[in-house]
């Protein structure tokens, strides 16, 4: 990796780094956190979690036409135990904000989290007593992917992107 | 072969019946009657409920127009029934089995309370939910946008 890319950019919110990654401890222990997080970077494991038309587009981008196992990602999982990306692919209702709060606080640490969509993101055109005004709301958001519904290639930028971060070491959880 | 109107004007004479936009024949009663009309509907053929849904108009005494729908597998006809309530309404669950999701909708949404429904709880939001959402003067919720657009919604 170049150096220039170990920086974090200032826009990000702060790093959360392990302890053994300070240099202080060593450059076997830095070496061995920078492994980490490239093995983390290069194999992320989205939950199944499709909630509206953007899980339509989710899955085409998991299929054969954008094939997202070209990044390492392809595998998605059912259960929230063995995944640490949420996708949240559409619009949450107030009824199932819970439930979306429940599969986050499943997931094992380190997670990340997708808002796709601008539903995902503010509310989308759903601007009413039904529909959560964006997921950042009951969880932290790494990544918002904007469309209504982003296409697959949009989708692929932004777990890029997160991918870019998370081999940067950005962690929130 | 006796028409579903046949029936109805045998039974009641000078019942209100009506024709919708598309063609259906409706048949407007009180709310106590629903009851009523249902079972003659059931005795002239009609076997099958397909549909409750609820209009609000707050400027009426009863605010409510319930609007059911039913069809006649033998006579492969529609037919609607149409009833207005201030908040209460004979449910036809007994009846048709098929009412109890659709009368714990509109029960949800808008506040109707359906007597002798066996479980009128809600069904769509969440048990806690403060308020019928679809009753015309619930607020629309949401957060404010000051759109040009939005501005006479919100009062921004």
């Amino acid at each position: 990796m170049p150096a220039e890319a170990m920086s974090a950019p200032s826009d990000l919110p702060p790093i959360v780094r392990d302890g053994e990654r300070d240099t202080k401890d060593g450059a076997a222990a830095w070496a061995l956190s920078r492994l980490q997080d490239w093995s983390r970077e290069k194999s992320l494991w989205p939950a199944t979690f499709g909630l509206a038309c953007c899980a339509i587009e989710m899955m085409a981008s998991a299929a054969s036409k954008y094939d997202l196992a070209r990044f390492g990602m392809e595998l998605y999982r059912a259960s929230p135990r063995q995944a640490d990306l949420l996708i949240v692919s559409g619009r949450v209702a107030q009824k199932m904000a819970p439930v979306l709060r429940e599969i986050y606080d499943q997931m094992p640490s380190p997670k990340w989290v997708i808002a796709m969509g601008d539903c995902a993101a503010c509310g989308g055109v759903f601007n009413n007593y039904a529909i959560i005004q964006g997921v950042d709301k009951i969880v932290p958001v790494d990544v918002y992917v904007p469309g209504c519904p982003p296409r697959p290639e949009a989708l692929i930028d932004g777990i890029i992107k997160l991918q870019q971060r998370i081999g940067m070491g950005h962690r929130r959880s | 072969m006796t028409t579903l109107e046949e029936h109805i004007a045998a039974a009641h004479p000078g019942a209100d019946l009506g024709q919708t936009k598309d063609g259906t024949v409706f048949w407007r009663v009180s709310a106590g009657m629903i009851g009523d009309a249902v079972t003659l509907l059931q005795r002239a053929g009609v076997d099958r409920f397909l549909d409750l849904t609820a209009v609000d108009d707050p400027t009426r005494d009863d605010r409510f127009e319930l609007n059911y729908l039913f069809y006649t597998s033998t006579g492969k006809r529609w037919f609607r029934l149409k009833a207005r309530t201030n908040g209460d309404a004979p449910s036809i669950t007994a009846q048709f089995a098929g009412a109890d999701f659709y009368e714990r909708e509109v029960f949800d949404l808008f506040g109707v309370r359906f007597v002798g429904h066996p479980n009128l709880t809600r069904l769509l939001l969440p048990d806690d939910w403060q308020g019928h959402p679809l009753r015309r003067d619930e607020p629309l919720g949401g957060e404010p946008v000051d759109f040009t657009v939005t501005r006479d919604v919100y009062g921004t």
